[in-house]
């Protein structure tokens, strides 16, 4: 963060132990003015239940720790034109108006030159959501800007969104010169058909990606209905141009796609709920997808859906699946009702389930044994079969957070809780 | 409409309507953690400026929210995203303490409009408008400059211009 005068000013010792008195005793009587003060303000009065009802131990408690010289050195800004008052003189002359005045304003002339704000200091999901409203060649200059922030912003997506301006394209990378591209996103910015020769260009511009072991996250991100004959052939151009022999995880958002022939290449697959098709559930279901690992489905809204996932995830239809995660479009619960029947689960190695999704006792009951068997669940499942453990003794089960009424399956709406009732 | 206060790390009191204080999560949670009487919320966190700024925010935009009657959601978002506009031109400094006030505080509205404006303030920027606009420190080795420049010569049009020439 910032530095500051008063340790930077290493050859006064005593002129510092000095002022830090008078800055005690400026803030002592400082605070007793503002105690005052505060007695007589307004809006307080206006709302006089608001100063009669705080307890007189809850408002020490309150108080500003004492000194917080370190906190108000960092935070306290003079750019602010209430501050910039009290920079050349006490802050007795300015009274209550300026907040360094109020903390003992003797200080002020000793602080360091407006220093500029750190960008590198800056928490790095704020630094990542800075990041991601730049176009790529502000993201580069940024991570040019010093060393913190090479570190913390990370490098090596390339996302091309299409169509694409020519000059655009001319910026293209070939994919075999940049091995560090580790994510590779297509993104059509505008509705409308999916243009083939600009999105063909753009491919050949990427070229093969050279290199045995290379391996990159490869998301498609299409918002468009695609009629089957074009996703047929978007699926075709990029296996054509050798991207999904080389993609390590296949994100599809694309509405009813089919790439049951990509399926066949890509061990990882994230899938919208709207994504997975039917075809898709056939191909699985053939024994088509013998390598794919991992499925992600996202924005499930339906029991249907979760059910279809589920099946798909079935051992019998999809052995060689290790990783499921099931993820509702948040907001409503769904209520999983297995009816008794529930799929075969026991090849997976790691099971994550969204909270919204409210499971069935039996259901429960089964992933519990699961997890005794050494299945890895997310945090939010762990915590509802525990929930469940603790709380089975009774006719009783409490499962899981939702907004769900549905009596087809037993369920009873309590408060914010799904509540099964054993008969 | 019950008010709270909140207090700045200095010390300062804003007393504030309790709706427009909740767009605060932060705010939010204390409150709910804390008793039911308590009226004084300590945010050791922020200083009185900043707070005063960021619960203007917070007090524009649930006034104007709570104006569904008397004109159409597009007029509100409109009128919304004017005011946000001339709100957020405030100086890199002030911008940069409003930024980490917003992710303290956890107002998301404001958090995503200050780190808007701070990608308004890089966009189009070199690396090295990038360092004086705030005030960064190059502390590259000289090869270790040149190996950065030189992976990310491909998406900077203008120096590989210059490098061709």
């Amino acid at each position: 963060m910032r530095s500051l005068g008063v340790a930077d000013c290493s050859t006064a010792p005593k002129m510092l132990s000095f002022l830090n008195g008078a800055i005690q005793n400026a803030r002592q009587m400082l605070l007793k003015r503002k105690r005052t003060a505060d007695d007589s303000l307004a809006p307080l009065q206006d709302d006089s239940t608001a100063a009669e009802q705080l307890p007189k131990r809850m408002r020490q408690q309150c108080a500003p720790a004492e000194p917080s010289a370190a906190l108000a050195k960092a935070w306290c800004c003079r750019l602010h034109p209430c501050c910039q008052e009290g920079q050349s003189s006490s802050g007795e002359d300015h009274g209550a108006g300026c907040h360094l005045a109020r903390m003992g304003s003797a200080s002020l002339e000793l602080r360091a030159p407006n220093a500029h704000s750190d960008l590198a200091a800056l928490p790095s999901d704020v630094l990542q959501s800075i990041f991601q409203q730049l176009p790529l060649p502000d993201r580069l200059a940024l991570r040019q800007g010093c060393r913190a922030l090479t570190s913390s912003i990370p490098y090596g997506g390339l996302h091309l969104c299409f169509p694409m301006s020519r000059q655009h394209q001319q910026t293209v990378p070939c994919l075999a010169d940049r091995p560090a591209i580790c994510k590779l996103t297509f993104e059509q910015t505008c509705s409308g058909r999916v243009r083939k020769r600009a999105l063909k260009n753009l491919l050949s511009r990427l070229g093969p990606a050279v290199g045995k072991d290379r391996r990159y996250e490869l998301r498609v991100c299409v918002n468009s209905v695609l009629s089957a004959s074009d996703l047929a052939w978007l699926e075709a151009a990029l296996d054509c141009c050798g991207l999904l022999q080389h993609a390590v995880s296949l994100d599809l958002c694309c509405i009813d796609a089919d790439f049951s022939g990509a399926l066949q290449k890509v061990p990882v697959l994230r899938l919208t709920a709207e994504s997975l098709s039917e075809s898709t559930c056939e191909a699985i279901e053939k024994g088509h997808c013998r390598n794919l690992e991992s499925i992600h489905l996202t924005h499930l809204r339906e029991e249907e859906e979760v059910q279809l996932a589920l099946m798909v995830a079935d051992r019998g239809v999809l052995g060689s699946l290790r990783r499921l995660t099931l993820e509702a479009a948040g907001g409503q619960g769904i209520p999983l009702g297995c009816r008794g029947q529930h799929p075969d689960l026991s090849h997976l190695a790691h099971l994550s389930i969204h909270p919204d999704i409210a499971l069935c006792v039996n259901f429960l009951r089964y992933l519990a044994s699961l997890r005794a068997r050494g299945l890895a669940v997310c945090p939010c499942l762990q915590q509802a079969l525990e929930d469940w453990a603790t709380q089975r003794s009774g006719a009783m089960f409490v499962l899981w957070f939702g907004a769900v009424e549905d009596d087809q399956h037993g369920f009873l709406q309590h408060g914010d809780f799904v509540i099964e009732i054993e008969v | 409409m019950r008010s709270i206060i909140l207090r700045s790390c200095d010390g300062a009191d804003h007393v504030v309507a309790q709706e427009a204080a909740c767009l605060s999560k932060t705010v939010q949670s204390l409150l709910e953690e804390l008793e039911e009487s308590t009226l004084v919320v300590p945010l050791p966190n922020v200083c009185d400026c900043t707070l005063r700024k960021v619960l203007q925010y917070c007090t524009q935009h649930t006034a104007l929210q709570r104006r569904v009657t008397d004109i159409s959601d597009e007029l509100r978002t409109r009128e919304m995203e004017a005011w946000d506009k001339r709100y957020i031109m405030v100086s890199t400094d002030e911008l940069y303490h409003l930024v980490m006030a917003a992710h303290y505080l956890n107002v998301p509205g404001l958090l995503e409009l200050c780190c808007e404006g701070i990608a308004n303030l890089i966009r189009g920027k070199s690396p090295e408008h990038v360092r004086q606009c705030f005030g960064l420190v190059k502390n590259f080795e000289a090869p270790e400059e040149e190996n950065i420049r030189r992976t990310n010569l491909w998406a900077l049009v203008d120096e590989k211009e210059q490098a061709k020439k």
